[in-house]
Parts: structure tokens; C-alpha cells; sequence
């Protein structure tokens, strides 16, 4: 044994080597942690251990056809915010994949999805602490050209054991023209799918009636012609009372339709999409961000600057129903508006309502599949303006206006907070120095104001500012402070400033940062999965580094 | 290769339960396995929790399918619970929030609940509510290794209620088992969010008021107890003028105190069921 370990530390050390004779190792690592300090006048929770901590570490390992990995992860304990059940350590990523001109093969754990994700997709987003990978098998075949086949059977992952529930699943992938490249012209591209899945979960209980197997299918379309794209997916999936739907007995449904058109220097977009009873778990009395079977994706504009998340639309599974438009112009250079550099416009409106629906009795509600509902839960105007002005200044401009329906977002719908209503504005300005340093500034603003009377103290609630000042020392060195201030505040003692120190050094594919100061609570979204981030106050580290 | 992508196919299709009524199982006084464990279910709650109602009225129609083999108390917890209103009342008690504290870190979003305490582990205990009936179905086809019964006396004078709890240790058990005998008050009206509605004169069912021996009971040995024991307490206490008496029960529970936590066997007594 002790030959064997030798014998592979030196071929790790000889990389090229190693790859040559013996195939490819890549990974990557990541590690968290942070020191929580008490904090009273932001509300921080108790963190009895003072510490959290959190890493985890991939392998993949290639050779010829096969590829072996895994990940192992620890949580001593996770971080305020992610579930506190990832407490421990392990390996809950393990698997074996053979891949051939006609067939991949894949044993153990795996990611994957089909077609946009209505009604299967397997992901991990640690942002959000979410990991719903499978552990089971997975083949793929393409027997001729232009399609593909694809099944998995597995169960997902839990924390650290499995679902109860079994799923099994089938989708096709047809790309016409390749299948009949005589039928299409070369100047279009039309793609056709379909999909299945069907989960197991035993019915143990002795009040419903449940049904053990539910089944889900959809069927999807792509037509791409030069500049101009269509896609549309129709997705059904039968009874499948639980949780989250309170135990409805009604079929779910979901559309989802975008086109796109581009030409040079301008671009439009047009989304829509409309859910009812989508939400599948692989366990009935799954809650929160677990045991997700599929994926709706957002029909909102995902903003990233740091005071727009204090309103980000989370998708309502149990039914919504909204569009999203998008224009993008990009001025010419030494064009009246371009100016010298050119100047860039992106306008975006989204607006998302509750579906058109009434209860019938205890088990079943009738929807309206053509109406919508009268009630706004999200709606966003938004524009941003980016232009360079010399060769040293270059400054983005946004302007967001929100309407957010916070008792529905955030709190299951109780008439408590009401609505938000607020703008935003933002400037960031950068002003390169040399070809090596660089300051970067971000100036945000936010008014908002509550239609209800806020009753309960809240950190989040009135206007905010905020100013981020970012000294880059390329390629290396980031040195940043920032302040949220929430001089708004209905409540005098929850008008806080939240300063951040924070220091980032980039070697390579190696990222360390680390920061000190308050992090204020609210909500982190990706892809309209979101889940709440408690106020915290302290240390925090980070470590990332891809090899 | 056409025939087993037609299996596969057929595979995924037909595993497929389409229920159109009834949605309810005609299953009434649920299952009898002639054991004699009887399980508590704990339902943290609150007044300004929407999905709570849901969860509660989960935990009745267990106990009302196992009529006399399940129980649930509602203990009101977090910050979900608090008054916001001049007229809401505080239901929070010391005994629930300790409980909530030891087997939810006292943080943990509403509603969830525990069933017998059972769960891997002493911080890990809480279920969701769409769970219980299965957890209880399936501890109720298990065996207990004792027999719990509770004798009450009220004077509706002084109000003083005397509760005598008697333990008829059938098999042997360890040295940990704790006695916990707790009184609830049912129906307390308060207001109550539920969804998009709020209540305003909710019935609070199986509200835990207090314990006449501490939250996590009294200690019945210093050493293993032996098969056929028989244990024998006495509790009184003084009911306050704002609890109303008709309402009282009391549940009494012995639980592994020192590991599990799990509740060995559970009865209840409603103090004017003569």
C-alpha cells in the first residue's frame, strides 16, 4: 500500500507526467468561515460555537472514456443562514461515468436536468446551501444523429442520507436538422424534446388518500433562425398533494414561452411564463429549499448590486403568472449618444401576478389557465445606462423601480407587511489610474416606502444609502470598504450603518478573501430560489482555488 | 433496442396514481395493532404563524383518527408567538420555550413539531408537520415497556388540582425515565393569521399552560427499573382565575431524559372527563 501511495505522489508531482501515462486530474476547493460576534442592535442570532465553517473539495479524474470523481464536504457547523442539518462531514458525491461516441454511463452521484428544468433538475447551488443530486444511475444514448436519449433512476440527496421518494425519469432530445438535414433549411434550426418522470414515495400516513406514484411529463420546441429564437416548453404533472401545496389534490401545469431577436447593436427579448402547482419534491413533507425535483426558471431580472437585494423576487410554485420584456441598444462610437467610446442602454420590465383560481372545497381549486389573477406580487422597471467617458472613466447608471409584494414573498401571503414600493439608483464610477491600479466606486440609493403601518421592528424596512469605495491593485490586490446606512428606518434604534472591510487577493485560479465588519439580514436569491440570510457581525474568510 | 425503449416508456407512464375522490381513507379509529403505545404530538405554534393552522389541524385529526393513542399539545413558541396587538395574549411559557430551545436551537421557523421526541439525535428532533401522521402511525404499532394512568381531583373552590399518576412498569427500563406531567388549556381564543386571513377569535387547541414537575419532569430511579414496578405520584397545584377549568387536562409522559429524549409512553386526562 505504502508502494502504491508512493508511486501516485509522485505522479501528482509530475503533472504532465501523470496526464500523459495515467489521465487528467482536475478538482476544485472551496472553504467558508466566519467568527459571529454578538450584535444586538441588528439582531444576531445566538451562534453558541462562535464559529462556522464550511469546505468542501472536488476530484474528477479522466482517462480514455471513463471519469471517476467525487467531493467531500465538511460543516463544522455551516454558516448562519445555510440549513443547519449539513452539520457534519463526508463524501455525498461519488461517481463513475464512461462516455462513448453512442453511450455515456454514469453510476453513483450526478447533476442534470431536461429540458429548461419544469419538471426535473438536479443542481447544487452552495450560495443556498441546495444540493438535490441524484444518487442512482444515469444513461445516455444516441443511437443515431440528432437524437439523444437520456434516463436516470436515483433518489436525492438529503442532507447527508437520501429522499424517501424514487424517481425515474426519460427525456429525448431531437435536433430535426441533424436527424433530417434534407427536411430544414440550413438557414433555421428547429430542436423538439420530451420528458418524463415519475416519482415513488409510499403512502404511510392514515388520513389521505395519496397517490404513491406521481408522474410528470413535457414536451418543448426551439426554432432558431439566424437572429430570431423561440422557445417554448409545456409541462403537466399529476396529483401530488404535499407540503407546500397544503395537500391539493389538483394536476399542476406549467408554460413557459421566450423569443429573442439580436442584430447588431440591439437586442430584445420577450419571456413568459405561467405556473400552478408546480412545486415537486421527492418527499411530500419536504419544505424550503429541499428535495426540489424540478426548476422554474426566473422571470425576473436577477440585479446583483447590493441594496437591490433587499427585494428580490423569490417564484411562487404554487402558481404565478407573468412576462418579461428586455431592449438592449448599444449606441456606436462617435454617434451623438455613443460618443467616443459608445454608449450601452438596457431597459427591462417585468411584472408577475397570482394565478386566476378559487377553491372549490377542501382538496381541489378550479384555475383559470387563460386569466390572471388581480393581485401583483412583482413588478420592476428598470433601466441602465454604461458608457466609458475616457480611457480612465467609464460609469454605470441604473435606475430600478420596484413594486414587491412582501406578504406574499416573504411571508406566505398574511396581510402583515403589504406592499413595498421603491426606487433605486445607482452610479458606479471607475477611474483607472494606470494600467495597474484602479478605484471603483458604487453610490446607491434607495426610497421605499410601506403601504401598511409597520408595527414590528425590522432592519430592512425605509430608505437606505450606501457607498462602496474599491482600490484594485491589478491583477492581485482588492481592497474594499462599504456602508449601508438605513437612515429610513421607522424605528429610530434601527437607523444602523453597516460597515465593511474587506480584502481579496487573486493568484491564478486562487481567490482568498477576507473581510470584517456587519453583514445586514435579508434574503439571497439565485435563479429565484432564495432563502434568508440572518443579520451577522464578525470575521469571515473565504478560500477558493480551481486546479 | 426498440423493445426496451418501449418498456422504458411504458415504465414511466404507468407509475402514475390518479386519485379522484374519495381523498380521504375510510380508515376510522386507525390502526390497531393491540399494543399499548400511545404517542404525544407536539405542535410548536404560534399566533402570527400562516401555515400553523395547517399544522394543528394535522395534529387533531391524527388524535381524532387515534382516539385515546395519540395527544397533541400546542406549545407557543418564537417570536411568531409574541403579542403584537394591546390585546393578545402571551401564551409563551417557560416550559416551551425550554423545549423549543433544547430540540429546535430556539430559532428554527414555525410550524414543525415533534412526535414521541423521536428523532437521531437531541438537537434534531423536529418533524414536519405534513410527516406526523406517518411517524405516529408508525409508533403506534409499537410496544411500550409501561402503562400510564392518571387519576385527577379538583376542588372548583379553591381550584386546587391534585393529579395522582400511576406507572405499571410492564417490561424493564433504564434509570434515566423521567416523569413529565404537564397541564394544557384548550380553546384559548385569540386571534390567529392563516394564509392570506386572520382570525380574530381562533380556538388555541391543547395550549400548554405549565408543568407541575419542570419542564423535563421528575427523575423515578437511581437505578434500572425493573420489570412489574409500579410507581406511584403526587402533583397538586392552584389553578390561576384566568385559566378556565373546564378546559384542564392533564398529560403526564415518561421519557429517556438522559440520551433519546424519547417519550416512552404518554396518557392524558381531561380534568372534568368523569
Amino acid at each position: 500500500m505504502r508502494y502504491v501511495l508512493f508511486a501516485l505522489v509522485l505522479l501528482f508531482l509530475n503533472k504532465e507526467l501523470f496526464s500523459q501515462q495515467l489521465g487528467n486530474i482536475s478538482g476544485n476547493f472551496g472553504f467558508e468561515g466566519q467568527y459571529y460576534q454578538d450584535d444586538e442592535k441588528i439582531g444576531t442570532e445566538p451562534f453558541p460555537q462562535d464559529y462556522g465553517a464550511q469546505g468542501f473539495m472536488n476530484i474528477i479524474y479522466n482517462v480514455s472514456d471513463f471519469e471517476i470523481g467525487f467531493r467531500y464536504e465538511n460543516y463544522s457547523p455551516p454558516l448562519l443562514g445555510i440549513d443547519s442539518r449539513f452539520e457534519g462531514s463526508g463524501f455525498p458525491y461519488l461517481y463513475a461515468t464512461y462516455r462513448s461516441e453512442r453511450l455515456d454511463v454514469t453510476a453513483g452521484n450526478f447533476y442534470d436536468q431536461f429540458g429548461s428544468g419544469l419538471i426535473f433538475r438536479a443542481y447544487e447551488e452552495k450560495a443556498l446551501g441546495f444540493d438535490n443530486s441524484m444518487n442512482g444511475v444515469r444513461a445516455v444514448f444516441r443511437p443515431i444523429d440528432g437524437i439523444e436519449l437520456r434516463g436516470v433512476v436515483g433518489k436525492q440527496r438529503e442532507f447527508w442520507t437520501l429522499s424517501d421518494g424514487i424517481l425515474r425519469g426519460l427525456d429525448a432530445n431531437i435536433i430535426v436538422n441533424d436527424l433530417i438535414p434534407d427536411f430544414i433549411s440550413d438557414d433555421y434550426t428547429v430542436i423538439l424534446g420530451g420528458s418524463m418522470m415519475s416519482k415513488y414515495e409510499a403512502d404511510r400516513q392514515s388520513f389521505y388518500n395519496l397517490p404513491e406514484n406521481v408522474l410528470a411529463y413535457a414536451g418543448r420546441a426551439s426554432f432558431i433562425s439566424g437572429s430570431f429564437s423561440l422557445d417554448a416548453e409545456y409541462a403537466f404533472k399529476y396529483n401530488d398533494p404535499g407540503a407546500t401545496n397544503e395537500f391539493t389534490f389538483n394536476n399542476g401545469n406549467g408554460i413557459l414561452i421566450n423569443t429573442s431577436y439580436y442584430e447588431s447593436g440591439f437586442s430584445a427579448t420577450l419571456n413568459y411564463h405561467r405556473v400552478d402547482n408546480m412545486d415537486f419534491r421527492s418527499e411530500r413533507s419536504a419544505i424550503g429549499n429541499v428535495l426540489n425535483v424540478n426548476f422554474i426558471p426566473p422571470l425576473t431580472k436577477q440585479h446583483t448590486y447590493s441594496l437591490t437585494s433587499l427585494y428580490p423576487y423569490a417564484t411562487q410554485l404554487n402558481g404565478e403568472s407573468g412576462f418579461q420584456g428586455e431592449i438592449t441598444y448599444n449606441f456606436e462610437k462617435d454617434s451623438f449618444f455613443g460618443g467616443e467610446y459608445g454608449t450601452n442602454i438596457t431597459a427591462n420590465y417585468s411584472l408577475v401576478r397570482a394565478l386566476d383560481s378559487s377553491k372549490i372545497n377542501e382538496f381541489v381549486y378550479e384555475s383559470n389557465f387563460f386569466g390572471l389573477g388581480q393581485r401583483t406580487y412583482f413588478q420592476d422597471f428598470n433601466f441602465e445606462i454604461t458608457k466609458r467617458w475616457t480611457d480612465k472613466i467609464k460609469t454605470n447608471f441604473t435606475y430600478i423601480n420596484l413594486t414587491y409584494d412582501k406578504d406574499v414573498i416573504e411571508g406566505g401571503g398574511v396581510p402583515q407587511f403589504g406592499k413595498v414600493y421603491s426606487d433605486l439608483v445607482i452610479l458606479d464610477f471607475t477611474y483607472k489610474i494606470d494600467d495597474e491600479n484602479a478605484i471603483r466606486t458604487e453610490i446607491q440609493h434607495i426610497w421605499s416606502d410601506q403601504d401598511s403601518t409597520i408595527k414590528i421592528r425590522d432592519n430592512i424596512n425605509g430608505n437606505w444609502g450606501m457607498l462602496l469605495l474599491e482600490y484594485t491593485i491589478s491583477p492581485n490586490y482588492f481592497f474594499t470598504v462599504s456602508n449601508e446606512y438605513n437612515y429610513g428606518n421607522e424605528f429610530e434604534d434601527a437607523r444602523l450603518h453597516y460597515t465593511n472591510f474587506s480584502f481579496a487577493y487573486l493568484y491564478d485560479a486562487t481567490r482568498i478573501q477576507l473581510s470584517y465588519g456587519r453583514q445586514r439580514g435579508g434574503i439571497v436569491c439565485i435563479g429565484g430560489v432564495c432563502r434568508p440570510v440572518p443579520a451577522s457581525s464578525g470575521m469571515y474568510l473565504s478560500l477558493s482555488s480551481t486546479f | 433496442m426498440r423493445k426496451i425503449l418501449i418498456t422504458l416508456v411504458l415504465f414511466t407512464v404507468l407509475s402514475c396514481d390518479i386519485v379522484e375522490g374519495p381523498y380521504i381513507k375510510d380508515n376510522n379509529g386507525g390502526t390497531d395493532t393491540g399494543t399499548n403505545q400511545r404517542v404525544l404530538i407536539t405542535d410548536a405554534t404560534g399566533m402570527y404563524c400562516v401555515f400553523c393552522p395547517a399544522a394543528t389541524k394535522t395534529a387533531l385529526r391524527i388524535a381524532e383518527t387515534n382516539k385515546d393513542r395519540v395527544f397533541m399539545i400546542g406549545i407557543h413558541v418564537s417570536s411568531l408567538a409574541a403579542p403584537r396587538e394591546d390585546d393578545d395574549p402571551d401564551l409563551r411559557t417557560e416550559v416551551g420555550n425550554e423545549i423549543y430551545k433544547t430540540f429546535a436551537g430556539g430559532n428554527a421557523p414555525l410550524p414543525f413539531g415533534f412526535v414521541n421526541n423521536t428523532g437521531p439525535n437531541i438537537n434534531s428532533k423536529m418533524i414536519a408537520w405534513a410527516q406526523w401522521d406517518e411517524v405516529a402511525t408508525e409508533l403506534l404499532k409499537g410496544t411500550s415497556p409501561l402503562e400510564i394512568e392518571i387519576d385527577t381531583d379538583y376542588d372548583e373552590t379553591t381550584r386546587l388540582l391534585t393529579a395522582n399518576i400511576n406507572l405499571n412498569y410492564i417490561l424493564s427500563s433504564n434509570f434515566n425515565d423521567h416523569l413529565a406531567v404537564y397541564i394544557t388549556e384548550d380553546s384559548i381564543f385569540t386571534r390567529q393569521k392563516e394564509g392570506v386571513v386572520t382570525h380574530e377569535s381562533y380556538a388555541q387547541r391543547h395550549v400548554l399552560r405549565t408543568s407541575m414537575n419542570g419542564a423535563w419532569g421528575e427523575k423515578l430511579s437511581d437505578t434500572p427499573i425493573l420489570s412489574d414496578t409500579k410507581i406511584s405520584k403526587t402533583y397538586s397545584m392552584t389553578l390561576p382565575d384566568d385559566w378556565n377549568e373546564k378546559q384542564i387536562r392533564v398529560v403526564a409522559f415518561v421519557h429517556d431524559h438522559n440520551e433519546s429524549f424519547d417519550i416512552l409512553q404518554v396518557n392524558a386526562k381531561d380534568i372534568f372527563d368523569e
